[in-house]
């Protein structure tokens, strides 16, 4: 019986879960909530995985979804059309597990991408939409005012970055 | 395999699923309606489950507790309106053949009235096929409140699990999307989730309000079949623009018949006008602020089309279906063309 039960939870579902859970606690914009929270979350959000080299959204594009990177590696790049007519593709950062993206259309109905995203290869992520947010402030109020505080920071933290920078 | 290809193939599998899924309900059509029947209920719990919310209850819990307070209110309800409803269907079914000669010779007496004003023989198509129509329709009725008492059991059924189950079934529907059109797909489902959410509430509100205005009416006036006319105003509101008219002709029609005043049957209207002013007042706004619109040559077309395609429950569904196409189209020129069309 304990043997079973030992391969029960070492069984690879579980421990990739237990591994997403790792990498959801890291995220900046999901800090502060419980690994029971977590498991909520990806049991009840679109999960995604996309081969290396896919792309996930396109500049200029429509889209609402955040992404947060569950496993693997994903590209930001972006073309600077208004300056040449063929521009070249300029990396502005490579992020890994836990890190987020595409969080400056979350709460657009109709946005544009300003950014490109491709994988690197195999990746799994976790969106969140404006819905998600939405329903969860009904169903589970803790976790949608939790996200919502850590959106607050980040968005903060940003806007005294930027400050800094033109002062 | 390219990613296109894989793109391709996914598009295919998920879409043959949808119409797999579509046509197998369909075929089993008592299936279809009890499945439309627990999505519209379950549109409707879903506000009361979210006032349970604050309670501290879980989501089964209240669930079980908002079906346990609703069949007590049912069987009573029952207890107090299956008498009156059902002397009231006795009645009018005992009478329906004297309405039907009544209906013919009335229109007889128009056809004639028309000839000899514009002088060319005219012959109506309604009167004969209605009065088979009717009959056919009260037979129609006696057999499915037969399957009433399949359908008591498996709504509530269905319904509960499309409230707790619901949106596993749509993670993993998703499931088979391929990735370019996955954010395109959520933002159709949340679209469409929000318009049948409000289509749902404010139509069974509308019936509601104008069944009871018409109910009260009706019985202070004194007309015979009170609350069964009052039930099918109701549910013919549901029919835009010409639901309303549909509604009020039976009485009306038994009105004629019976050689009551015009200064009675004028009454009559008003009820119903007032019933439907009441409605206009107090919903259209809200209702205009917060659905899709369509534009009203769109919503005759849709009726038309529907009325085809399935008679009054086609009629009824008519308009979430077009604006389902609407909301559908729109996000499809939004993403894959980055265009905005609406």
């Amino acid at each position: 019986m304990g043997a079973m039960i030992k391969h029960l939870w070492n069984n690879a579902l579980y421990q990739k879960d237990a591994i997403y859970i790792n990498n959801l606690q890291q995220c900046e914009l999901l800090k502060n909530l419980s690994s029971r929270q977590l498991n909520y979350l990806l049991k009840n959000l679109h999960k995604r995985t996309y081969q290396a080299q896919e792309n996930i959204f396109q500049q200029d594009s429509a889209g609402n979804a955040t992404y947060i990177i569950l496993e693997g590696n994903v590209n930001i790049h972006y073309k600077d059309t208004k300056l040449k007519s063929n521009p070249d593709n300029t990396d502005i950062s490579i992020l890994s597990s836990g890190s987020f993206f595409g969080e400056t259309n979350l709460y657009q109905e109709t946005g544009s991408r300003v950014v490109s995203a491709t994988s690197i290869k195999k990746t799994t992520l976790l969106s969140i939409f404006k819905t998600d947010i939405q329903n969860m402030i009904i169903s589970k109020p803790k976790i949608a005012t939790q996200v919502l505080l850590n959106f607050g920071e980040v968005l903060s933290t940003r806007i005294e970055q930027i400050t800094q920078t033109h002062l | 395999m390219s990613l296109n290809k894989k793109y391709f193939f996914q598009t295919i599998i998920f879409f043959l699923s949808l119409s797999l899924l579509f046509v197998s309900l369909y075929t089993v059509k008592s299936l279809f309606i009890y499945l439309i029947l627990s999505l519209v209920l379950s549109y409707l719990l879903k506000p009361v489950l979210i006032l349970a919310q604050p309670i501290g209850l879980k989501q089964h819990t209240a669930l079980l507790l908002i079906f346990f307070i609703l069949g007590v209110l049912c069987f009573f309800g029952t207890l107090y309106i299956s008498p009156i409803l059902s002397s009231n269907f006795v009645q009018l079914k005992a009478d329906m053949p004297s309405y039907i000669q009544g209906f013919q010779h009335l229109v007889q007496k128009i056809e004639i009235y028309l000839t000899e004003l514009i002088n060319i023989p005219i012959k109506l198509p309604l009167p004969h096929t209605s009065a088979e129509q009717i009959t056919g329709w009260t037979q129609i009725i006696i057999s499915n409140i037969t399957q009433l008492t399949t359908m008591i059991i498996m709504v509530p059924i269905f319904t509960f699990f499309i409230l707790i189950d619901g949106n596993k079934f749509i993670l993993f529907l998703f499931k088979l999307l391929p990735n370019n059109l996955f954010e395109m797909f959520v933002n159709i489902q949340e679209q469409v989730n929000k318009h049948l959410t409000v289509f749902v509430q404010v139509r069974i509100l509308e019936g509601f309000i104008v069944g009871i205005i018409v109910w009260i009416g009706l019985v202070a006036l004194g007309t015979p079949y009170a609350l069964f006319l009052a039930i099918f105003a109701a549910i013919a509101n549901l029919i835009p623009y010409v639901g309303p008219i549909i509604g009020m002709l039976p009485p009306v029609i038994i009105s004629f018949v019976k050689g009551y005043s015009g200064f009675y049957i004028g009454t009559q209207i008003l009820v119903y006008s007032l019933a439907q002013l009441v409605d206009m007042v107090l919903l259209i706004p809200w209702l205009v602020a917060r659905a899709v619109g369509l534009n009203s040559a769109i919503v005759i077309v849709s009726i038309i089309i529907g009325s085809q395609w399935g008679g009054v429950l086609g009629m009824i569904i008519a308009i979430p279906v077009a604006n389902i196409l609407k909301i559908s189209l729109i996000n499809f020129y939004l993403y894959r063309f980055n265009t905005n069309i609406s």
